[in-house]
């Protein structure tokens, strides 16, 4: 065997956290909630956080819709009881959270500002709730800030995390330097100064020009929405120094050596590009990817050695045996797309596979006949991904 | 087109849906139906070159300007930072302050902080296209816009109302309140919403749905993409035939995985016609099925397959 590629369970093993990133529509949250699933089987406390507003992960772990939203939130461990596979029984657990956006930075303003005061000010003010529920990257950014805290809780030994889909995969791991640069000490000051009466600072040979500015923008944008968002940076004064501290800390937990990021794509000629230029972008913004999983394949029928004349015999049998002609028909025709859509796909993940680190994992996942939504269904992706590599 | 024309409405079609739905390709086929009877179509792509020009083989090299894929028929991509600079020097009294204005930290900063405004500038562009703004005629019958994910959509669409309650003042507000009486205009715009048929997928046409109507924006079809078609009714039979094939008789590996191919798309037939009854019976939406195309790799000539389905699609 001239594989060298590490397997799948390597790689779960040597890391504590995994990023799944990906585009839209390629099933990160299900292949998400499969390796949490590994990892409870594999005998680790395992937490899958999502932060797709949508429904899926509870769904494919098989929690209950009724307040659902709440006990996500919470974090819940997922009852596998009963659960064998193979004979085997998980000696580890799984437990599931969604992401809140707005109540993990009202959270986060909590634990950080320095008084009551500070506190209601930024949690009141317009801008912030902007900031908190809309701004690019601070959705992301919340999500590492709680990936760090469930690290630094150890109460788990394996978390996944799912992030949101798209070119927002990238703005995961821009958030910090993003909100980093908004919050920057200069860029804030120089925002909250206008509207400080009697502190000159370090801008104040700009002021004229500043003023001017400013008239300028209030012409276009209101004044209003000018003065809140001076008021929100004056208040995040306070905090600037911790949050400071946690974007460097979310930055560098990205980058650690225990954090493996894991490429989720589906097998068509736009995720798979698009998966590829996001490795790409990766790699310059030095994290490294340590697994590829192809999600639902479709099956190649009895391998690609069946002709089109060993179909055809079949149908004329199946003829004689007074199977009417629409539904031959539909035969011929779903085993024609069924087998030219098999082998299409594999010969782009041939090609991408191909291009492929050989330090990478590599992982296929099989297309279900059906919507994943049950823990059974996650039972049957996790088997192919346990069994990848070896 | 001359200037009596331009009395003529410009259409918009918003397109939009979770990712790898096909959103870009349903955007595009209505593009080219519109096209095929004659109209002057412009597709818009949001922030950068996507899914539209990668079909089309067309990439627009700069934001805003239209490029041409074939007569009456235009590719753009708008982003929201460009249409904002653009939108300054257009309406904006400042002469030759401007460059100076934009490349202002405070400028930089409050266009990057300030959360909306881009998105704000970019559908405002939109509608000035609608009314020829910019060139003093109307320049189209037809937009579509390729909207994206239906969390961008909902930001980008529902970002006038929003912005005309955070500016109460200025300009910004009374343009956004502008931009937004043109997006719900039922004669002028229609917003199309496009999934699978699947069930998690169904589940957020309707969540997206109601969002969409709170918006008050007028809505169009439900596009459902890959469709299987429907199996004739001896196809059950025949599966169970397969299934029973006798293994030591001649075609026994044929009717194997004949049996495997028939067995899968009578499942996600059972699971794309149950997805299909159940968001007609919630949403109450008009459904446009589009088949499945597996030749490979999917281009042009897919998406020009699928225009011809569009027939009663368009207004």
């Amino acid at each position: 065997m001239s594989e060298t590629r590490p397997s799948l369970m390597q790689v779960l093993a040597q890391h504590r956290l995994v990023v799944c990133v990906g585009m839209g529509g390629v099933g990160k949250t299900t292949v998400a909630a499969a390796l949490g699933l590994l990892g409870a089987f594999a005998g680790r406390r395992t937490m899958v956080l999502t932060i797709d507003p949508a429904r899926q992960l509870a769904r494919a772990l098989g929690l209950s819709a009724s307040g659902l939203d709440e006990l996500l939130r919470k974090g819940e461990e997922v009852s596998l009881e009963g659960l064998r596979v193979s004979g085997r029984a998980p000696t580890g657990s799984v437990h599931a959270a969604m992401l809140d956006q707005k109540s993990a930075w009202d959270a986060f303003i909590t634990r950080h500002a320095p008084n009551a005061a500070v506190r209601d000010t930024l949690l009141d003010n317009r801008f912030y709730r902007q900031l908190s529920t809309s701004f690019a990257g601070s959705f992301e950014l919340m999500a590492i800030e709680e990936l760090c805290r469930l690290d630094e809780s150890g109460a788990y030994d394996l978390i996944v995390i799912d992030t949101p889909p798209a070119a927002a995969a990238i703005d995961f791991l821009r958030a910090p330097e993003r909100i980093a640069h908004l919050l920057q000490p200069d860029v804030a000051r120089f925002l909250a100064q206008p509207y400080r009466s009697g502190d000159g600072g370090p801008w104040s040979a700009f002021s004229s020009l500043l003023t001017r500015t400013l008239f300028r923008l209030e012409r276009i944008f209101g004044s209003r929405m000018l003065r809140e968002i001076s008021a929100f940076f004056v208040a995040i004064e306070a905090l600037l120094g911790d949050i400071d501290a946690r974007i460097e800390r979310a930055r560098s937990l990205l980058r650690s050596e225990q954090t493996a990021f894991v490429v989720i794509t589906g097998a068509e000629e736009r995720t798979l590009s698009d998966g590829a230029a996001l490795a790409a972008t990766m790699r310059t913004l030095g994290v490294s990817l340590r697994a590829t999983i192809a999600n639902r394949l479709h099956p190649l029928p009895s391998g690609d050695k069946l002709s089109h004349s060993a179909i055809e015999a079949l149908l004329a049998e199946l003829a004689a045996q007074g199977v009417d002609l629409p539904t031959q028909d539909w035969l011929r025709v779903t085993w024609r797309s069924a087998s030219q859509l098999a082998q299409w796909e594999r010969k782009l993940l041939g090609r991408l596979k191909a291009c492929a680190p050989a330090q990478m994992a590599w992982a296929e996942l099989p297309e279900l006949d059906h919507d994943a939504h049950s823990l059974a269904d996650l039972v049957e992706l996790m088997q192919p991904l346990e069994r990848a590599g070896l | 087109m001359n200037a009596q024309n331009s009395e003529r409405r410009t259409l918009l079609d918003v397109v939009t849906g979770k990712g790898g739905v096909g959103k870009s390709t349903v955007a595009v086929a209505l593009a080219l139906r519109a096209r095929r009877q004659g109209q002057r179509v412009l597709l818009i792509e949001m922030e950068e070159p996507a899914g539209a020009a990668g079909l089309l083989g067309v990439r627009p090299s700069e934001p805003g300007v239209p490029t041409q894929v074939e007569p009456g028929l235009f590719l753009a991509y708008y982003n929201g930072e460009a249409a904002l600079a653009e939108y300054l020097e257009r309406h904006a009294p400042f002469g030759g302050a401007l460059r100076k204005l934009f490349s202002h930290p405070l400028y930089l900063a409050f266009v990057h902080a300030g959360p909306g405004v881009r998105e704000l500038m970019a559908i405002g562009k939109v509608r000035d296209e609608m009314l020829g703004l910019a060139t003093g005629e109307a320049a189209w019958d037809r937009i579509v816009l390729d909207a994206g994910s239906s969390g961008d959509a909902l930001q980008l669409l529902g970002m006038p109302r929003a912005a005309a309650r955070t500016f109460r003042s200025g300009i910004a507000h009374r343009e956004a309140t502008r931009v937004a009486g043109q997006l719900s205009d039922p004669v002028a715009t229609r917003v199309h919403l496009v999934a699978l048929a699947e069930e998690m997928p169904l589940e957020e046409v309707a969540e997206t749905l109601e969002r969409l109507r709170e918006l008050e924006l007028p809505i169009g079809k439900l596009f459902i993409n890959r469709c299987q078609p429907v199996a004739p009714p001896g196809a059950e039979e025949a599966a169970r035939m397969l299934e029973a094939w006798d293994l030591a008789s001649e075609h026994a590996k044929a009717a194997k995985a004949l049996a495997l191919v028939a067995r899968r798309a009578l499942g996600w037939q059972r699971v794309q016609e149950e997805a299909i009854a159940a968001v007609r019976e919630r949403t109450g939406l008009g459904i446009v099925r589009l088949p499945a195309l597996h030749e490979r790799p999917f281009g042009c000539v897919q998406a020009r397959a699928l225009a011809d389905e569009l027939a009663g699609a368009l207004r």
